[in-house]
């Protein structure tokens, strides 16, 4: 642009010159002087053309150097950023600009992650001290759990007195009182975890104190009996688990376990129905403990099930059969066996393949069977009789035999089972009042059940909520229970416990909080005292309420 | 006391609870108001927060819309956040526990009508939206078929379910039964699964989890009409009869703050709000809504022929995959008075752009 400039005016002047020099052609003198100072003229202007041609290589030489400064100067620079602590950027806040919008383009400094680093090894450090002296530690993953129940009952007619052996000494008739705490305490873990697939290897062992038999039952006078003041704490559950289906969370898997320990046995509904839903009353059925259903037995149990029904618009899993067979001692928890027979169970419960939406939802029939080969004779005593204690002679090995059918149908708010069982247990010798050497026992149940609240949905106990909170629940409901404990027997029966009863529970339970619930029940026990007048020790009928916290942890 | 009398206050007492009815449900109602108003949401935050994670309904919690309208009437507002998302709203709605669910899933909302449940589907609660399939960030897998025969996790039931099978089909994968091992997990466990690396894929928001180093995006499309569909607003039909006055109200605020969500001016508080459930972190919402030039294609209230033809095509589809063995029924569930007359009121008849049926928006 320099040079063009230069050209422009250099031609302009000559062009002008030139004008001038040819009207004034005619006088010599003025043109030769003329053209000297053309001459002159153009002499300046080579050296003006030649002197700007110079300035602007010294111009553009000295921009150059000027640049090469600056870009040396840079370059120290930047050497200086590389090595020196970047120095804090913060950003200036748009006008308006949220704090996350300004957090989320404030990059950390190397101070802040030196203090997160340092936090986090102060974090490890108190970790590990705490470890060391406070935290218990387990070699496996362990849960550990429990329950506390405490109960009150009232009974009119009262407990009779009585100075009888194995019981708490009772100077005059019992009409209410506190019952002795049940305490459980329970430890669930895993040996080993199968990552792939869930085929896991489980444990739990659990203890309960007072009794060893099933969590509902009646302590009322089991308690202290070697020492008057103490309790026992019983050895219940003892075993491992392993799962040869996998378990991979998929609802649609089938389930598939083998238990092998000391266990419950698979027979029957009410005996194993840890859901309040299904089992609302706080004693269970009769059978369960007038069949020995209450006491845990040793042994090997497969079970699982087929064919989930899985409806995933409403978190609803309905396997089509379950199952569970087990072999067993026989003899009862915390025994070895008495014989080399293995006693047998099996149940298979069919649930029907239904929507969540169907009222058939949760129709579930059920089949149980159990044969034992008990030992009979010595002090054995038949399970159908827990006030029989007489001493049979030696006479070897017996069996037994239990066979039971039920219906189940929980629809929430709606729940009704019905369950029949059927038991028969040889005696040592044929007796006056069982001839034929069989003592036999029926026991059937129906019970209806109404809930008012979200206890038993899953989707409402999964609710997002910021406290503690739990959906509370009102059960009501209404059972009807007969029981014959010798049903084959040919003579007048003189106890009330060897009687047919008809018990009739009208209860109600209160969901308070997610594992403590308080229930109450009013029972209506009448026996059937084949025309003899009733007495004091054996009245018509007695009315109790019996009411209880359960809480479990 | 005397055993007969005894007997008779034990058994007066057990029966009094029934007999008034009992239950944290009750609602004394004196048939022009209810005394409370049950809205459930199909989700909850990280580890159960009760909050909702995105959307216009969600924004209608954090304004406290709701509460403002019916605080005169002294009507309580109950929200409700099901973990379980969509088949846990579904099991509420079926127990008498919801009026109205402010943004269900297509699969389970066609689902629950299929099996019974009586709903009228009132206003949509947004539409479009972005699918990212994520493997865990160690994952050699390059192509979606490199994931075949693998184990993908969806929480079955819900409308994700329905678009991840859209999504692999496609990608060619029209059995995904049968190409995948498909499982099913919540949100929560999903990611953890994506940790661990014990699932191979997953469809999820990918931003928060990428920038932990959980994750990386294997495919993604964005915007497409043939794989998400819209949510829906509905009221139970039962409370709809019987509150009709009400159901307006409600409708009147939804819509308003449709509006208010879609203005350019409020995204970067809507961004914050959203933040707080943890199911999604800051980056995520501003990554993905950033890219909706327009919030009114997204945060639309419309029941136009875009959203009626994408639920028609959703029953058919969850026909396809077996997912329901009953027809749905669509004529009559449908019930758009509401929603006009709220448009009218707001005189926003004409400010949210119709979708047509193949997607493209007027207006």
């Amino acid at each position: 642009m320099h040079s063009f400039k230069t050209t422009a005016l250099a031609g302009a002047v000559l062009l002008a010159l030139s004008g001038a020099a040819a009207q004034a052609a005619e006088p010599s003198n003025e043109v030769k002087a003329l053209k000297g100072t053309v001459d002159e003229l153009r002499k300046q202007i080579e050296d003006l053309k030649r002197a700007q041609r110079s300035d602007a290589d010294a111009l553009e030489k000295a921009r150059l150097d000027e640049l090469r400064k600056q870009v040396e100067e840079l370059r120290v620079q930047l050497k200086k950023q590389q090595v020196a602590k970047p120095a804090e950027v913060t950003p200036t806040p748009a006008e308006g600009e949220s704090q996350e919008a300004i957090d989320a383009k404030t990059p950390a400094t190397k101070a802040d992650v030196q203090g997160l680093r340092t936090d986090l090894e102060n974090y490890k450090y108190d970790q590990s001290r705490l470890q060391e002296r406070n935290i218990p530690s387990v070699t496996r993953n362990t849960k550990i759990g429990g329950s506390i129940t405490l109960q009150y009952a009232t009974q009119n007619p009262g407990v009779p007195a009585t100075t009888a052996a194995g019981t708490t000494l009772q100077g005059e008739p019992r009409k209410n009182g506190f019952v002795a705490p049940s305490v459980g305490l329970n430890f669930t873990g895993n040996l080993y975890r199968d990552y792939q697939e869930g085929k896991n290897l489980d444990y739990r062992i659990a203890f309960l104190t007072a009794t060893n038999v099933g969590s509902n039952a009646n302590a009322y006078n089991a308690t202290g009996k070697a020492n008057p003041n103490g309790s026992q704490f019983n050895l219940t559950d003892a075993y491992i688990k392993y799962s040869f289906q996998p378990q991979t969370g998929n609802a649609e898997d089938p389930l598939g376990v083998v238990i092998l320990g000391q266990q419950i046995v698979p027979f029957g509904q009410d005996a194993q129905a840890l859901d309040a839903e299904v089992r609302p009353v706080i004693n269970g059925a009769s059978y369960v403990s007038g069949l020995g259903f209450n006491n845990r037995q040793i042994g090997l149990v497969v079970s699982g099930d087929f064919q989930p029904y899985v409806d995933y618009t409403n978190n609803y899993r309905a396997p089509l059969l379950s199952y569970a067979f087990g072999l067993f001692n026989g003899s009862g928890p915390n025994k070895s066996d008495n014989n080399s027979d293995r006693d047998f169970s099996g149940r298979l419960v069919f649930t029907l393949p239904v929507d969540y939406a169907s009222w058939f939802r949760q129709l579930q029939i059920g089949a149980s069977y159990y044969r034992g080969y008990p030992t009979l004779g010595g002090t054995s005593v038949p399970s159908t009789g827990a006030a029989d204690n007489t001493v049979y002679p030696a006479a070897g090995k017996g069996n037994s035999n239990r066979t039971g059918f039920d219906i189940n149908w929980t629809h929430l708010p709606y729940s009704i089972s019905y369950e029949w069982v059927y038991g028969k247990d040889a005696l040592a010798a044929p007796t006056a009042a069982n001839p034929d050497g069989f003592r036999r026992g029926i026991d059937q149940y129906i019970n209806f059940g109404y809930t008012w609240g979200e206890q038993f949905l899953n989707s409402s106990k999964q609710q997002g909520k910021f406290d503690d909170w739990w959906p509370k629940s009102y059960q009501a409901f209404f059972r009807f229970d007969t029981w014959d404990p010798n049903a084959s027997e040919a003579v007048l029966r003189t106890l009330n416990s060897d009687r047919k009863q008809y018990i009739s529970t009208l209860g109600l339970n209160i969901f308070f909080a997610e594992t403590t619930k308080f229930q109450i029940d009013y029972i209506h026990t009448r026996y059937d005292l084949q025309g003899v007048a009733p007495a004091a020790l054996s009245p018509k009928s007695t009315n109790g309420l019996l009411a209880q916290f359960n809480a479990t942890f | 006391m005397k055993r007969r009398s005894f007997n008779l206050g034990l058994a007066s007492s057990l029966a009094a609870p029934a007999l008034i009815g009992l239950g944290s449900s009750a609602r004394a109602a004196d048939g022009a108001k209810p005394t409370t108003i049950r809205i459930g949401f199909p989700g909850a935050g990280t580890s159960g927060r009760p909050l909702p994670t995105s959307g216009y309904t969600a924004n209608v919690v954090f304004l406290g819309e709701l509460e403002q309208e019916f605080k005169a009437d002294n009507i309580k507002i109950e929200w409700k956040y099901y973990v379980g998302a969509g088949p846990a709203l579904n099991e509420a709605f079926a127990n008498g526990l919801l009026d109205f669910c402010f943004g269900h899933g297509d699969l389970p909302l066609i689902v629950g009508r299929s099996t019974g449940l009586k709903h009228k589907i009132i206003a949509s609660s947004g539409r479009g939206g972005d699918v990212y399939l994520l493997t865990p960030a160690a994952s050699q897998a390059t192509q979606v078929a490199d994931l075949k025969g693998k184990i993908l996790s969806v929480q079955k039931g819900t409308a994700t379910q329905l678009v991840l099978y859209r999504f692999l089909a496609k990608y060619g994968f029209t059995e995904p039964d049968k190409d995948f091992r498909i499982i099913s997990q919540i949100a929560d466990d999903r990611r953890a699964s994506l940790a661990t690396g014990d699932i191979a894929g997953t469809i999820d928001t990918p931003w928060g989890l990428e920038a932990r180093g959980i994750t990386k995006r294997l495919a993604e499309v964005h915007d497409d009409i043939n794989i998400n569909a819209p949510g829906t607003v509905w009221v139970g039909e039962a409370f709809e009869q019987q509150y009709p006055d009400i159901v307006q109200r409600v409708v009147n605020r939804l819509v308003k703050v449709a509006h208010w969500s879609s203005q350019d001016a409020n995204r970067e508080q809507q961004y914050q709000w959203w933040t707080r459930s943890g199911t999604n972190a800051y980056l995520d919402n501003k990554k993905e809504w950033d890219r909706v030039k327009d919030l009114r294609t997204r945060h639309s209230p419309l029941l136009d022929d875009f959203y009626k033809a994408k639920i028609q095509k959703s029953i058919a589809e969850t026909r396809q995959y077996r997912l329901t063995r009953r027809d749905t029924p669509f004529e009559g569930w449908l019930e758009p008075k509401y929603l006009n007359n709220a448009l009218r009121e707001l005189k926003l008849e004409n400010y949210f752009p119709s979708q047509s049926v193949d997607g493209k928006f007027s207006g």
